[in-house]
């Protein structure tokens, strides 16, 4: 069972994503590819760190959510092992992950203890009252 | 199937940078290439996210030796190309995200070099000339800036590529339109 959760709910061309955990709420909004859009589910994920980018602030590797292996696009008959949930400010920051303005990115990422092991749920859902 | 076999062959003769290391680079390229079964190649430590490390390590050593690369036939410039080939045939998009940055800054710090290497391996070439395109609709980029870059390095993609090479490319570059 999942010590975290995270809730991205879509609504159009961005969405917000939710997170309570380590006595830290975020509720903010987020952005993604308009042409690599996550199949709607539940995908456990880990707390992590990407070697392809940089934070923009301490140019250390970029805080990331890994989402994990075989996360499911588009119309659901293509899956990605690359997906992150990480900074961003807007749509032009993603080619298919979930991008968040950097400080609340940062607070949701400071709660989740520890890394390394898949103790966060990333949830996924479509509409507004979802 | 010629396409792929090129593709191997590229893998096999790029990846010698140490006997240590290139059975490394070598295994996880192909495992990355053709979605196989990593758990072999970890043993006991395997676990979803090491073999995601694993391949982000890998991204972040060739990018280093890309931008240093001196070898006679520029085979750290054509890992990591073809390092951002293969994440887009796998839809890594993570890597896909780095490498529209890296890739930009690795040609405007060498693009006579990287030129070379796509002479070498065309079946990159449009894959290449699109994240070059890519790179000025990402994050904060600018993509009005797009025909001054073009311009600049027209010259020296005919130089490189022939005119064939260069016009494949520039369809490719301009096909980008987000």
């Amino acid at each position: 069972m999942a010590s975290y959760e995270i809730t991205v709910r879509r609504n159009g061309a961005a969405g917000k994503l939710e997170f309570t955990g380590g006595g830290v709420s975020v509720n903010t909004t987020c952005w993604w590819d308009a042409n690599h859009v996550i199949v709607a589910g539940e995908y456990p994920s880990w707390r992590t760190r990407m070697n392809s980018k940089k934070d923009s602030v301490t140019k250390e590797k970029r805080p990331g959510i890994w989402l994990g292996k075989n996360v499911p696009y588009g119309d659901g008959s293509k899956t990605s092992d690359g997906i992150f949930i990480h900074e961003g400010t807007g749509p032009s920051w993603s080619d298919g992950c979930v991008v968040l303005k950097r400080d609340e990115m940062m607070k949701m990422w400071n709660a989740i203890i520890p890394d390394g092991t898949a103790n966060v749920l990333v949830k996924v859902v479509d509409g507004a009252g979802a | 199937m010629r396409r792929l076999a090129r593709v191997a062959l590229v893998v096999a003769a790029v990846l010698l940078a140490s006997p240590a290391q290139a059975a490394d680079r070598s295994d996880l390229l192909i495992h990355h290439l053709l979605d196989l079964d990593q758990q072999a190649l970890f043993g006991d430590d395997y676990t979803p996210l090491a073999e995601m490390e694993a391949w982000g390590e890998l991204y972040a050593a060739a990018r280093e030796e890309a931008v240093a690369d001196d070898s006679a036939d520029r085979r750290g410039i054509k890992t990591f190309m073809l390092i951002g080939w293969i994440a887009r045939q796998r839809a890594d998009f993570g890597t896909i995200e780095g490498f529209n940055t890296d890739f930009k800054a690795l040609f405007d710090a060498r693009p006579n070099d990287v030129l070379a290497a796509l002479a070498d391996t065309e079946f990159m070439l449009p894959e290449m000339c699109r994240y070059l395109a890519g790179f000025f609709f990402f994050e904060d980029a600018d993509p009005d800036k797009r025909q001054g870059f073009v311009d600049a390095n027209t010259h020296r993609m005919e130089r490189h590529l022939g005119e064939a090479g260069q016009a494949a490319c520039l369809d490719a570059f301009w096909a980008v339109k987000s």
